[in-house]
């Protein structure tokens, strides 16, 4: 590991003695209002991002989870369709996965993570998603890998309305309208989403059906933004979750689970910038509020609880050295305060400064240096940092690497779970690096990385941790993790005549090690790959999407007996263009989930659905 | 898999190649694989999963995991809380699979199950023909908390006894059946006192906090070793070992604890043992104090003495096999030590 770092830094000082004359890669257009999916590129120079447009996005419109299931990298830990749902990134562990919202940390303060079925994209235009540690100026967390959900403002003349519903097996119903509007000074974009389901498909292979899985939520978000003169732009983001689901039960009693969950998200984002010359100024404002209920029995009034409520100020400041290199510098203050039913309200502050140097070099290549300090009311934070650079070897093909050093702050649940919280508790930090190899052409795309984790600090809850309170479990800064892997992504895309042919791949080889038992941690798949296929011909289209999910073990000391076998699962889906005009087009559409009909379990004693069908159409106009 | 189902079968065929040819001195058929041994309940993985049972042979020389599965080709349920022998029968309580399942003691063949009229079953006893499952109901609500009656034939559920929250270990003696009430989600402080025969709560007795475990003496004494309120409660209190007289439903004796919470009590041969603070300690009945010292300095998930010996569950991380520690109770050394399934949290004797 010291070695590799210390190859990468040697790269680095390399590069940074290398003449630059090169025009800056990206131009960041002052059409584009949020220029997240722009920074991310720039910033991410020898990272690898995958991007997910609205039209996979609706392909998959049944969960987050399932979307990211079958288009990405991560392992999505789900108890039971639709249930509890958590990501696992590079076999990090699910609060070491980061969702970027607009360029914010949306992670719970209370448990660290995001539930993957507590949020609805498909309003989102583009999900980015971007494998390995390094996105530092986002924080906490961002250690296996960021997620990041985009609303896209434009400026310029057009009125668009999109419509979209489907309906499915086991009473399931996805509606969603968009509306969006853009003048030469104003860009508006709303937009409004309800599902529902009843999610009660019989169990395959018992006589028993998936109990209290029903779930309806809906989702509502608002952007706005205002040229205020040739060089400065406000932008309004706000956007309400409400979502009520229930919890399903297990074998061989699936009538046991009555549990209920209600959970509330409001989010707001103030953005005002201003452009001139070589400088540009951001200063956003967030304000971002969590609620969650959850109802051990549905048909009783309690309920347990957690509510917070964080205040961001960020104030970003980029100034272009050359044509082709720029810095940048982001400074946040944070103020978190959390409760739940359990904990008394807490607040908690922070500062941080980071600043990146982004180097673009002619012909070559480009890099990116971050260095982040953070300030905290609670405990001591570490100095992290992160390089990125990526070198174009030959035609169409790329060497990328990079290394960084990342940390994940202890929740209010670690910290102050009333006499079993642990206030001494760090930060866990990882080491990490990676090297990858691209090709990349007008029709194919192929990358290969092999990266390496190591984390040390990691916070656990173990029964007896604390050699005073036996059999009592508390949270520790006791684990050391080793995760090691590969990750190979393939994209290609042909036109034959009127023939459109295309594959997207992403394959996952992980081992995550407990260094200190020198077990594979429970919950990780050493192999995992999805896949699609899809073919167009005029005024049809068709895909297939595959998954093969590897053998997981539950347990600690890595038993057969209690490991989840591998399954392979596969849907269908057909698309028919009814009308297409400049303005409008009509497209309606039937996906056959689980196609084969094969009964498989993500988490052990929990079927997932069996065969079902969803029809859809999406209007635009 | 497959070369260990063979190695499995191969096995199998030796031991019944070596139980026929035992046959020809030993007129007695064995009435099953199981029949004479101890029996471990795993809870099983928090969350998913299924608990088990890990059977071993009275010698110690053989053990089993996940029998009931093996035989059955399917999972008990969620958290496998106890167990209890009847008759030739074993009933397994399932306590987030709300389920009940009847098994035959010597094969482990399923026999009846039953998924009604339970709520976060915990413990059972058997009198009168009938099964009598304390419930903790729903988390939230201390007034759901009932012990349900089933057939102990047929698993048939018959009527309900409303009692105080958090019921949870239950012993018959005569006509009374005695329910700790350890509180379930909260602390309680009583002992339920139900006649089998008219099925109703006829006294409530009060002992300390949290009554965890009871056992009844050669005297007909009921013996209540209760754990206190653990530090993470609001208030934290300490244990007290208290005797109570069946016939007057009176505390007679009382015993406390300095600053520690004790638990898991047993009686074999004529003396109590209980854990507490680190250490297996045993006391005569006729005491007039408690133990200062411990016997055998080892505690885990949970302790029982039974004849000769002591075992000590270990559940270690939670998350992965336990074992159980078998200490010789003549000479305090550790005999065996035997791996099981995850969260070991009973030991019986069959």
């Amino acid at each position: 590991m010291t070695q590799f770092s210390k190859f990468l830094v040697s790269i680095i000082f390399l590069l940074i003695g290398c003449n630059f004359y090169a025009q800056q890669e990206v131009v960041v257009s002052l059409d584009v209002v949020n220029i997240q999916t722009v920074k991310l590129n720039n910033y991410s120079k020898g990272y690898k991002i995958l991007t997910l447009k609205d039209s996979v996005i609706l392909n998959n419109s049944q969960s987050f989870s399932s979307l990211l299931r079958y288009n990405s990298p991560i392992y999505i830990k789900e108890y039971g369709s639709g249930g509890t749902s958590s990501a696992s990134f590079r076999g990090t562990s699910a609060s070491n996965t980061a969702v970027i919202w607009n360029g914010i940390n949306i992670n719970s303060i209370n448990n660290g993570q995001t539930g993957f079925n507590s949020l609805n994209v498909s309003l989102f235009d583009e999900i980015n998603i971007r494998s390995g540690g390094g996105s530092i100026e986002f924080g906490s967390g961002a250690v296996g890998g960021t997620i990041h959900l985009n609303d896209e403002l434009h400026f310029g003349n057009y009125v668009k309305n999109q419509l979209v519903s489907s309906v499915g097996s086991f009473g399931t119903y996805h509606n969603l309208y968009k509306f969006s509007f853009g003048s030469e000074s104003t860009a508006i974009k709303l937009g409004l989403a309800y599902n529902k389901s009843k999610n009660d498909y019989k169990w395959l292979g018992y006589d028993v059906k998936n109990e209290n899985g029903a779930y309806h939520n809906t989702d509502f978000s608002f952007s706005i933004a205002q040229k205020l003169s040739n060089f400065s732009k406000i932008s309004f983001y706000t956007s309400k979750y409400d979502g009520n689901r229930e919890f399903s039960g297990q074998l061989p009693n699936p009538s046991a689970a009555k549990e209920k969950y209600k959970d509330l998200s409001f989010k707001n984002l103030i953005d005002f910038n201003f452009k001139k010359n070589e400088s540009s100024h951001t200063v956003k404002f967030a304000f971002l509020k969590d609620e969650y209920q959850y109802f051990a029995n549905k048909n009783n009034a309690n309920f347990n609880f957690g509510k917070s409520k964080r205040y961001i100020l960020n104030y970003d400041f980029n100034y272009k050295i050359s044509s082709n290199s720029s810095i940048e510098s982001f400074s946040e203050m944070e103020s978190v305060f959390g409760k739940t039913d359990q904990i008394k309200e807490k607040n908690r502050k922070q500062f941080s400064q980071s600043f990146i140097l982004n180097q673009q070099i002619e012909n070559f290549g480009a890099f990116n240096a971050k260095v982040r300090k953070d300030f905290n009311s609670e405990y001591p934070m570490p100095l992290v940092f992160a390089i990125g650079a990526e070198i174009k070897a030959l035609k169409n093909s790329f060497l990328r690497f990079n290394g960084s050093k990342n940390y994940r702050v202890p929740s209010f649940n670690d910290l102050f779970w009333p006499s079993l919280g642990n206030k001494n508790l760090i930060p866990e930090s990882s080491i990490q690096g990676e090297l990858g190899l691209g090709f990349k052409t007008n029709h194919l795309k192929i990358d290969v990385a092999a990266f390496l984790i190591d984390t040390k600090d990691k916070i656990v809850w173990k029964p007896g941790a604390d050699p005073e309170r036996p059999g009592v479990w508390t949270p520790v800064n006791i684990d050391e993790v080793e995760n090691k892997g590969l990750e190979f992504l393939i994209s290609y895309k042909k036109n034959i005549a009127k023939h459109i042919v295309n594959f997207n791949a992403n394959y996952s080889y992980t081992i995550s090690k407990d260094k200190i038992t020198n077990q594979l941690l429970p919950y990780i798949p050493k192999h995992l790959l999805n896949g699609t296929v899809g073919y167009s011909y005029q005024k049809i289209s068709a895909f297939y999407q595959h998954l093969f999910n590897g053998e997981i073990f539950t347990t600690t000391d890595n038993l057969d007996d209690y490991s989840v076998p591998y399954f392979n699962v596969g849907n269908l889906g057909v698309n028919y263009n009814l009308l297409k005009t400049k303005a409008t087009q009509l497209n309606i559409g039937i996906k056959i989930n689980n196609l084969f009909n094969k009964p498989y379990q993500v988490l052990p004693g929990r079927p997932m659905p069996n065969r079902n069908i969803n029809l859809n159409i999406n209007y635009k106009f | 898999m497959k070369i260990s189902k063979f190695l499995l079968s191969l096995f199998l065929l030796c031991i019944i190649v070596v139980s026929c040819n035992n046959d020809d001195d030993a007129p007695a058929l064995p009435k099953g694989d199981y029949e004479n041994g101890i029996f471990i309940t795993n809870e099983g993985p928090f969350g998913t999963g299924s608990g088990t049972v890990t059977y071993i042979s009275n010698d110690f020389s053989t053990s089993q995991n996940s029998i009931y599965k093996t035989v059955n080709s399917e999972d008990l349920g969620n958290i496998l809380q106890s167990l209890i022998f009847n008759n030739e029968s074993v009933y397994l309580i399932a306590n987030v699979s709300n389920r009940l399942v009847k098994v035959n003691r010597f094969t482990f063949e399923k026999e009846a199950a039953t998924i009604e009229n339970l709520n976060n079953p915990r413990y059972a006893a058997v009198a009168s023909g009938k099964l009598f499952v304390t419930n903790w109901g729903d988390s939230f609500d201390d007034t759901d908390d009932y012990v349900a009656i089933f057939d102990a034939e047929t698993l048939v559920y018959e009527s309900s006894i409303s009692v105080d929250f958090g019921p949870e270990k239950l012993i018959v003696l005569g006509n009374n059946i005695y329910v700790a009430h350890k509180g379930g989600y909260g602390y309680n402080n009583k002992i339920s006192v139900i006649d089998i025969t008219s099925k109703a709560l006829t006294k409530t007795i009060e002992v300390g906090d949290v009554p965890n475990s009871l056992v009844i003496d050669n005297s007909n004494n009921l013996w209540v070793l209760c754990g206190g309120k653990p530090y993470y409660a609001p208030e934290e209190t300490y244990g007290t070992l208290e005797k109570i007289n069946t016939s007057s439903y009176e505390v007679t004796t009382s015993f406390d604890f300095v600053d520690s919470h004790p638990s898991d009590l047993s009686y074999t041969n004529g003396k109590l043992y209980y854990q507490n603070s680190g250490g297996v300690y045993v006391m005569e009945t006729s005491s007039s104090a408690l133990p200062s010292l411990s016997i055998i300095a080892d505690s885990g998930y949970s302790v029982i003495a039974n004849d000769d010996y002591i075992y000590v569950t270990d559940a270690k991380d939670y998350a992965s096999s336990g074992e159980v520690r078998i200490y010789n109770l003549d000479s305090k050394q550790l005999k065996i030590s035997i791996s099981t399934g995850i969260i070991p949290g009973g030991v019986y004797f069959n």
